[in-house]
């Protein structure tokens, strides 16, 4: 439990990282650490002490494998998002020199 | 076989990239194996790769319901793509057959993590889609919706998470036994709120469909805007009943906060874009009212919308501004001309429009009927700014056929009372009256409430407030 609560702390972190910092880069850096909260919450689910990871039925205590493999998925899919931002973070400040987000809402809204 | 319909259209999109000359031909052999993969498919059945149980394993399931939303959805893109075919080059092909078929598999996943895939699969296509010719502009709206989208995705991730550790299954209709935990259904539901478009949550919306590309707004608020919404009529039966209630009250709000801010645009694919913002409000409270009609909405949303869009963007392209100030006094051939006022009219909720026929069977609030009264206004700006030609416009000839078709679409039995609809009319042209009155004496102009941060504070309070409503439901 107590790690499911500290996974939510650094969801809530994260979460306010990406709303007070004016960089786009440092936004960027919060949003991985709101993501890898997002991860830390599922692990925490799964994980129940020294129980082994493996379903059988006549083990009744396991950690569960599922929520591991369905956390691969999360995590592919997060760094390739957070890859596609990062380009396209790059893209723009080299067409418009900055990477503060209100400069770059006053220059191009 | 009915995933054929997904799994056909990615084939063709690997292989018109690598063929690319013959792009369009892939998607032409793509469109038909989708249309044949759907007729010949039996209904309701179900399938779990790999033989696994259903609450262990992926589920897709298919019945009459999404056979008729696929069908439509295939005619729908199809029209859209045709419509812009010769300005799209191969690398427009492959994303857009890859958005087809992940949208076919995802009106047919049933479980949270499946439908958790496909949304990110959805939304980086739309990223790359919109950001494709590498403008400023579209790349900083791309990001910004890139980056509103990862945070939702990861407050719906916490919220399933939430479930899983109390049902033990991603299943969605094996979830409907188990307990709902404290403070699940708000990080769902805010994350599921913040993809569909509604008002408050949504700020990447106005600027997205404002600036995209033509062809893109068709898709973004025809369809992809709606997978939320589709998410959240799928989990309504998990729901409590003050959460529905929640729903049905944030929704009329947020109709009618909308339709005001529709009215004040002066740009004309962002007062379309705020207005699919109402239609996405109005869809939220008919989910909590009657999901069974959604959908229906879904449906004619989805063809009204979308052809309002393509008008929008022919009108950008031929007068070179989508500013209403610059377009006045333009003239429009007949037909466009007729199709576009008649569209329009058709989401405004008067008698004898599609959501007028979904209203009336539905009990809501009176105070909804506002927006008529504010629809009035802005159907009236839109009169007044745009002028018949004597051309008859015969490029646009197919939309004479198409448009009856959406009008028959919400052919249901509703409830046709004279004295609902002689207030209905009464608050229109009050509508139309205050603003022909008002409109010479008072300059309105748009508010942008949308900068970034605050789009991000909207979201977290809107957050806070649905915590305090679940929490209060438990005492």
């Amino acid at each position: 439990m107590s790690y499911e609560i500290l996974s939510l702390l650094v969801f809530f972190i994260g979460l306010f990282g990406l709303i007070t910092k004016k960089d786009m880069i440092l936004k960027l850096v919060n949003l991985g650490i709101l993501q890898s909260s997002v991860v830390l919450f599922f692990v925490s689910i799964a994980f129940k002490g020294d129980a082994p990871i493996i379903i059988t039925s006549d083990i009744s205590n396991y950690s569960d494998p599922l929520i591991h493999s369905f956390l691969l998925t999360v995590i592919v899919i997060g760094f390739a998002n957070l890859a596609l931002m990062l380009v396209f973070s790059m893209i723009l400040s080299n067409k418009i020199k900055t990477h503060v987000v209100k400069e770059i809402e006053a220059k191009i809204e | 076989m009915f995933l054929l319909s997904s799994i056909f259209p990615i084939s063709m999109a690997i292989l018109s990239y690598i063929f690319n000359k013959y792009h369009k031909i892939f998607i032409l052999i793509s469109y038909i194996g989708i249309f044949i993969s759907l007729i010949i498919s039996k209904t309701p059945q179900s399938y779990i790769p790999g033989d696994w149980s259903s609450s262990n394993g992926i589920e897709f399931f298919f019945d009459n319901e999404i056979k008729i939303v696929l069908i439509c959805f295939m005619f729908f893109s199809a029209f859209i793509y045709l419509r812009f075919f010769k300005n799209k080059n191969h690398e427009f092909t492959l994303l857009w057959l890859i958005l087809n078929g992940s949208l076919n598999s995802f009106f047919m996943s049933r479980d949270f993590f499946n439908i958790y895939v496909h949304i990110e699969l959805i939304s980086m296509i739309v990223f790359l889609i919109l950001a494709m010719d590498k403008d400023s502009t579209r790349i900083w709206i791309s990001l910004k919706y890139m980056l509103m989208s990862s945070v939702a995705l990861n407050f719906y991730l916490i919220g399933v998470g939430m479930f899983y550790s109390n049902t033990g299954t991603l299943n969605i209709t094996l979830s409907l036994e188990f307990s709902k935990p404290l403070f699940s259904q708000s990080f769902i539901i805010t994350g599921l709120l913040i993809k569909s478009g509604v008002f408050f949550l949504s700020g990447w919306l106005p600027s997205a469909q404002s600036e995209a590309s033509e062809g893109v707004p068709s898709i973004l608020s025809g369809i992809v805007e709606k997978i939320g919404l589709w998410v959240i009529y799928l989990i309504f039966p998990l729901l409590t009943f003050e959460v529905k209630n929640f729903l049905l009250y944030f929704g009329i709000i947020s109709a009618i906060l909308s339709s005001i801010f529709t009215f004040l645009q002066i740009d004309l694919k962002k007062l379309l874009a705020y207005s699919t913002m109402t239609q996405m409000s109005y869809g939220l409270i008919i989910i909590a009212v009657r999901p069974e009609f959604f959908p229906i909405f879904l449906i004619y949303d989805m063809f009204s919308k979308g052809i309002l869009f393509l008008l929008a963007d022919d009108l950008n392209e031929k007068f070179g501004s989508k500013n209403l100030e610059k377009l006045k006094n333009v003239k429009i051939s007949i037909v466009p001309y007729i199709i576009f006022f008649i569209l329009l009219f058709n989401i405004g909720g008067v008698f004898p429009s599609n959501l007028y026929k979904l209203k009336s069977s539905l009990i809501i609030p009176l105070i909804i009927e506002v927006n008529i009264f504010i629809f009035g206004m802005y159907f009236t700006k839109l009169f007044k700014t745009f002028h018949i030609s004597k051309k008859f416009g015969f490029k646009y000839l197919y939309l004479l056929l198409v448009t009856p078709v959406i009008l028959y679409i919400t052919y249901i039995k509703y409830n046709f009372e004279i004295s609902k609809i002689t207030y209905q009319y009464l608050l229109f042209f009050g509508g139309v009256i205050f603003y022909l009155l008002i409109f010479k004496k008072i300059k309105f102009k748009p508010i942008n409430i949308y900068s970034f941060e605050n789009s991000l504070i909207y979201q977290i309070a809107f957050l806070l407030i649905f915590f305090i409503i679940e929490s209060l439901s438990r005492i």
